[in-house]
């Protein structure tokens, strides 16, 4: 009995009838203002799906010199021919993707590597996995006796495993998420932590945190993914709580990735789909399910330069080229690598695809057929 | 990281520590399944209980603590709620993507908006840059 002679289970009971009904009607009123998809939208706005003959997308690089599986890759947004790459036969291998050719080739103290970024002026690139830590090498620095280059700097405070990092392109910041269930907002310059994000039941997420994305249009934002199938909107200038939580997946979200407009987001899950979401709405704007049986977790995403390409790697070695306006199939790179794909990423002019596989390779793809100018819209 | 960096997963580490837990919790039962082989009982943990009559104190602040994160999301809901008033049509959302799209020219699409750039071509161009290794 509490002080003012109400039972507190009686309370509780009331509390809990309260949320179900509070969330009855959100649900109601999303399914009110859910009039349509993307698809549906545009078929009925006669837009028609893109046309690939066989030839039109094809590899034009394979490189080759890790000897573990790759976890990672990303795209120097500077130098716009230089990829990072992180293996599990622990080095992180800088690469000019035009001429095939390795840059630097960096030994790490710690092999369970996952995670890996280029920093926006390419000086830097960052690392982390099952150490816990995000580790920082110049790629200017001096090389030690050995040939390595030396760590720079390592960003201590996460409890559980590096599953992402990313540079935040036009301020000196890095954000981290990881296996504790936050994500970690850092200074890159003084390597400090400024904020926490998550880590409490009530407004954070409830299970690892496996890929955050930051926004073009607004970098104050970013979303994460995570294990618990949501993905949350967070502001790094309020820690606190999530700006929006988005759900509908079914599995766990392993990838998350802004489409170029920074006001959308893709997510790719365990339960064989993407998902298309928009920020500022929360509407779940369209799925991509793959139409074959035997569908596979997807384990990596990324959107052409105008977003209408939606790429997805999957488990099974698989990586399909979605419509992301029609949700169709536009192209199946096939049995080009013979291990899942677990990365991927397009170039910053957005001319190339890179597929990093567990084959240990990684393929850059392009456009080789006949552009066409559009006529007005 | 405009423009499309990718995002990889690590479903190994994740599946790996699922695992390790299943496994060290597996270890945790066999405890007491070893011990009734010696005897002719089965070993059973104590439980605690309340007398009966009696208010557990342990269960009000837990009851409290719930009653406060219910509260906390009742507050959130309410407040999700009212900013879904004037909320656009996913329609209308849809649409605004749609006219993005066609607004931006793509090197990877066979029908893109101008200008289109040499540039985009040159991983089928032998390469001119000098080759540079580190090995």
């Amino acid at each position: 009995m509490s002080a003012n002679g109400v039972n507190e289970g009686d309370l509780l009971q009331a509390a809990k009838a309260e949320v179900i009904h509070l969330r009855d009607r959100l649900q109601q009123r999303r399914n009110e203002l859910q009039d349509t998809d993307v698809a549906t939208y545009a078929r009925r706005n006669d837009r028609h799906a893109i046309r690939y003959a066989r030839e039109d997308f094809r590899p034009c690089r394979t490189l080759r010199g890790h000897t573990g599986k790759i976890y990672s890759l990303d795209w120097s947004y500077r130098n716009k021919n230089r990829i990072v790459s992180a293996s599990q036969d622990g080095r992180l291998i800088v690469w000019n993707a035009l001429t095939s050719q390795k840059t630097h080739a960096i030994k790490l103290t710690c092999s369970w590597v996952m995670t890996c970024a280029f920093s926006p002026d390419g000086h830097s690139v960052a690392c982390g996995g099952l150490d816990n830590n995000c580790s920082i090498f110049g790629l200017n620095s001096h090389p030690e006796p050995d040939g390595n280059l030396p760590v720079l700097r390592v960003l201590y405070g996460h409890r559980g495993y590096l599953s992402c990092c990313r540079y935040v392109p036009d301020e000196a910041h890095i954000i981290t998420s990881s296996g504790d269930r936050t994500c970690r907002l850092w200074d890159g310059e003084t390597f400090n932590l400024v904020a926490t994000f998550g880590g409490d039941a009530t407004s954070g997420h409830a299970a690892d945190v496996m890929s955050v994305s930051i926004s073009t249009s607004n970098q104050k934002l970013f979303v994460s993914g995570s294990c618990d199938k949501t993905a949350r909107l967070w502001d790094t200038r309020v820690a606190s709580r999530p700006q929006h939580t988005y759900y509908g997946h079914r599995g766990d979200i392993n990838a998350v990735q802004f489409l170029p407009d920074g006001l959308r987001f893709g997510t790719g899950s365990d339960d064989g789909t993407c998902k298309l979401f928009d920020t500022r709405t929360g509407h779940l704007l369209q799925t991509y399910e793959d139409p074959n049986p035997g569908r596979s977790c997807v384990t990596s995403l990324a959107f052409s330069h105008s977003g209408r390409i939606l790429f997805a790697g999957y488990e099974n070695q698989r990586c399909y080229l979605w419509d992301a306006m029609l949700a169709e199939v536009l192209f199946d790179i096939g049995n080009n690598h013979s291990n899942r794909i677990s990365c991927l990423g397009v170039a910053s002019d957005g001319s190339a695809l890179c597929t990093g596989s567990w084959d240990s390779s990684l393929k850059i793809w392009a456009f080789s057929g006949t552009r066409q100018i559009a006529g007005p819209v | 990281m405009e423009g499309g960096s990718g995002s990889g997963s690590g479903g190994s580490r994740k599946r790996a520590s699922n695992q390790n837990v299943a496994s060290s919790s597996q270890v945790y039962r066999s405890a007491p399944e070893a011990s009734t082989t010696s005897s002719t009982k089965p070993y059973q943990l104590p439980e605690p209980r309340t007398p009966p009559g009696r208010r557990n104190p342990v269960g009000r602040h837990r009851l409290r603590s719930e009653l406060n994160r219910l509260n906390q999301e009742i507050q959130l809901l309410k407040e999700e709620l009212k900013a879904m008033e004037n909320l656009p049509p996913a329609s209308r959302t849809s649409r605004e993507l749609i006219e993005f799209i066609e607004t931006c020219a793509d090197p990877l699409l066979p029908i893109t908006r101008g200008p289109i750039m040499a540039e985009w071509d040159k991983w089928f161009r032998q390469p001119t840059e000098p080759n540079r290794c580190c090995w």
